[in-house]
């Protein structure tokens, strides 16, 4: 099981490249895919989940070119969407049952399935309500249900935690990681203590292209003996931010302590710190924006 | 100041989705054929407005009535569905829940759509009178150009039907009951009804009230310069509508509308009526604090009993259930069960009264004479599921559901052929009256024709949802075929059978023709959804 990611890039109108040249080999496991809005994630998941054709480049499903043989990988593929609407007259197992329908699943399977995905989703108790009046979170619970209605041996969600609240949240990441193990799942998210909680390998794009991937204690070596601890005046923060890469602030009696990622020590009286996935994220995508890490 | 900043921002940002969107190229493609048509060849063997089988000669004033006579007809009917989707959009996009929370009145907010609705809607009509002086040119009849001959019928006359087909769109969209798909079938009958068929003017003191539409206007004022150039003394035959004829038309010499200030007044009357309706418009409009949802209606629901909803419970149990405790699945796809939920999704939240009302069309179908079902009750009868069928092909792109659709296994091959399959099945079940008294009558041709016309439907439906990205295209396609053509016995249209001698002439053949073409676009369409 391979999905392989060749050189691929789009271009949408107005000459801009929200991919390029973006390469990637995926094995069984969680892959949490960092980036900040913009970067291009949401991009390359819509290409490996056959909705949208790359401009250039090849994605790989077990050796078949995706492109020209979309439906191999459909068989196969469960995708929650960023955004995505419901049918909104449908109650959630009504709908479940369409998506049942449309992905091939026979009608006694799907009715099991659904009655267990419903549970796991803990919306067992709102089966027999329409969808139009549930919630954000319990929408994206439906949606997080569809995507596993085929059993599928790639998993890929966009933003997943985006309307969870942090209960939800929590369960949402120990769902991931139960379903872990052979198959392989795509983590999209901009929010590093979802990935931190879940993935076995990071991959960080910012504008396009791919700045890191690793498994993340390789990501957290990146910033060993970088990341800096300083207590400063509220007026003196302004300008370290404009100088260096702030991945925190904490108010204390003191002053405020702002923790920095850099190569150098920032100031005379800083002092080293123990690297977070956080400080590693922010100085992985630095150079794509422009910021310094002053080395 | 800042409610007039407010406004203009309303006008530009509405105005720039509209003008970028493919309705709006199509319905200036339509309003330039229309006016070309309008303005047959000196030679034509048809006419379009005659008067007692003359035409004028083509100088500026009668190029410029009859343009705007075409302009008016077409933009009060496809301008209105055009134009009909500001604060829906708004309220989709949830832009809404942010005005909402914006100092700006609910009358700002409407008379800016108002008023970006006319823009789109005048631009519209600029580039009809463009076309009108172009036409002049190229019938090359009597080419000097008049400016305010070929001007006085677009801004005295189009300009204020505009304005009250954008304050009825407003209307329409702050109403509850008439800003879905029942507001485009109300309107049509308004404009059918009312709109094409009301045409006098009324004498109000000094203002001379011209029906909405104004064509009477026109009318009048050729009708009487005939008279005098031709000495006719008699009744006076007027006519529109395409019209097949032996020879070319005669001519007569018409100046145009001598444009009074009775009658200017009362052109501009209805722009004041237009902005009484936006005034209206805001006094029912609910704004967007309200979640406009509503509970539908499950036909078997009654034999149910009803659950209670409860409220979310969250998420922080899965029932003692893991992920890794979930049953395996083996894929063993089905058509009929994806046409079965395919058709669930089609019929589901219909009313009881729907399905009610569609019986009695078909027992009507079934037991009055069949000269009346074939002329009146059998299109009515296939008018009734009109909001059914014109969700297909836009429902993915409508409620968003398009990214989880399409990354399933064989979207071209399975679904498509499904939802084709649903909306047949639903012209076979609401028709089953009229076919099958054309059975028991013995008519085998007009139940072909019958068969063929529930294929013609569909296909229709799915292709203009798809390419259009609306299903307002379907829902007036639909409705001018019906009122326009078929209940006027325009064989042209009859694509199912309602007069008995289509069958002779091939009409079926023609529509079964059509049809498979359409479907072939629909999929066509589709494909170039599937791979952007």
């Amino acid at each position: 099981m391979e999905l392989a990611i060749n050189q691929v890039s789009k271009q949408y109108k107005g000459n801009f490249w929200a991919l390029k040249d973006f390469n990637l080999q995926l094995r069984p496991g969680v892959l949490g895919l960092l980036g900040e809005n913009g970067a291009g994630k949401s991009t390359l998941m819509r290409i490996i989940s056959t909705i949208t054709d790359p401009t250039s480049g090849t994605v790989q499903w077990n050796g078949e070119d995706i492109s020209k043989k979309p439906n191999e990988l459909r068989r196969v593929l469960g995708y929650l969407p960023q955004d995505f609407g419901v049918y909104p007259n449908l109650n959630a197992v009504e709908f479940l049952e369409y998506i049942a329908a449309i992905k091939g699943i026979s009608k006694r399977t799907a009715k099991k399935r659904i009655d267990e995905l419903l549970q796991l989703v803990n919306l067992t108790h709102a089966r027999k309500r329409a969808i139009g009046g549930f919630s954000g979170g319990m929408r994206q619970r439906v949606g997080i249900a569809q995507a596993l209605l085929n059993d599928p041996q790639i998993l890929i969600v966009d933003e997943p935690t985006v309307g969870l609240d942090p209960i939800e949240r929590v369960r949402f990441r120990n769902l991931l990681s139960d379903l872990s193990g052979e198959r392989i799942i795509i983590f999209s998210t901009h929010i590093v203590s979802d990935v931190e909680a879940t993935a076995g390998s990071i991959a960080i794009i910012s504008k396009g292209k791919l700045m890191h991937h690793s498994d993340p204690d390789a990501l957290l070596q990146t910033v060993e003996g970088k990341v800096w601890e300083v207590i400063v005046s509220d007026q003196d923060v302004q300008a370290m931010r404009k100088q260096w890469i702030i991945s925190g602030t904490i108010r204390s009696s003191k002053g405020l302590q702002v923790r920095i990622v850099s190569d150098m020590k920032p100031a005379p009286d800083a002092r080293l710190t123990t690297p977070a996935m956080e400080d590693a994220y922010l100085y992985c995508i630095s150079d794509s924006r422009g910021g310094s890490r002053n080395d | 100041m800042t409610s007039f900043r407010s406004l203009y921002h309303i006008v530009r940002a509405d105005f720039y989705e509209r003008a970028r969107s493919y309705g709006f190229l199509v319905t200036i493609v339509l309003t330039i054929l229309a006016a070309y048509f309008f303005v047959p060849f000196t030679d034509a063997k048809y006419g379009v407005v005659m008067i007692n089988e003359h035409r004028g000669v083509y100088n500026s004033a009668w190029i410029g009535a009859t343009v705007v006579m075409s302009t008016v007809t077409i933009l009060s009917l496809i301008g209105f569905a055009l134009v009909k989707n500001a604060i829906d959009r708004d309220r989709m996009t949830r832009v809404g829940q942010i005005i909402a929370t914006t100092p700006i009145s609910k009358f700002g907010y409407l008379f800016g759509k108002f008023v970006s609705n006319f823009i789109v809607l005048a631009i519209i009509v600029l580039i009809a009178f463009l076309v009108s002086i172009a036409m002049q040119l190229i019938r090359n009849e009597d080419t000097t150009i008049q400016l305010l001959d070929l001007l006085l019928p677009f801004v005295l006359v189009a300009l204020p039907v505009m304005a009250l087909v954008a304050a009825l769109a407003v209307l329409f969209e702050s109403t509850r009951f008439l800003s879905g798909g029942a507001g485009i079938i109300v309107y049509f009958f308004l404009w059918s009804q009312v709109f094409l068929n009301y045409g006098v003017t009324v004498q109000l003191g000094n203002l001379a009230l011209s029906s909405p539409m104004g064509l009477e206007v026109f009318y009048d004022s050729m009708i009487d310069t005939f008279r005098e150039q031709k000495n006719v003394t008699g009744p006076v035959e007027r006519a529109d509508g395409i019209i097949e004829l032996d020879r070319p038309l005669e001519t007569f010499v018409w100046g145009g509308v001598d444009w009074t200030s009775e009658i200017v007044a009362g052109r501009l009357a209805w722009v004041v009526i237009a902005l009484a309706v936006v005034l209206l418009a805001a006094l029912v409009f609910r704004g967007f604090d309200k979640v406009m949802t509503r509970e539908s209606f499950d036909l078997f629901s009654i034999f149910r009993r009803k659950k209670k909803g409860g409220k979310d419970e969250g998420w922080e149990s899965s029932g003692g259930l893991s992920a890794k405790a979930l049953s395996g699945i083996s894929l063993q796809f089905s058509f009929l069960n994806l046409l079965r939920y395919e058709l669930w999704l089609m019929l589901k939240g219909q009313k009881w009264w729907w399905y009610l009302v569609a019986i009695v069309f078909i027992a009507g179908d079934l037991l009055l004479p069949l000269d009346m079902v074939r002329s009146m009750l059998g299109p009515l009868t296939w008018v009734w599921p009109i909001l059914i069928w014109s969700s297909m092909g836009v429902r993915e792109l409508r409620f968003n559901t398009r990214d989880i659709v399409f990354s399933s296994m064989h979207p071209l091959e399975r679904q498509i052929p499904a939802t084709w399959c649903a909306g047949f099945i639903i012209a076979l079940l609401t028709g089953i009256g009229f076919g099958l008294k054309l059975l028991l009558e013995g008519d085998l041709g007009g139940l072909f024709a019958w068969f063929v016309g529930a294929m013609f439907i569909p296909s229709l439906a799915l292709a203009l949802g798809i390419w259009t990205r609306t299903n307002k295209t379907f829902e007036v396609v639909l409705l001018v075929i019906m009122f326009v053509g078929v209940m006027n016995q325009l064989q042209v249209f009859d694509f199912m059978g309602s007069m008995a001698s289509s069958p002779e002439k091939g009409m079926p053949f023609i529509y079964l023709i059509i049809t498979v073409v359409l479907l072939a676009a629909a999929i066509i369409g589709r494909r170039n959804q599937l791979q952007r």
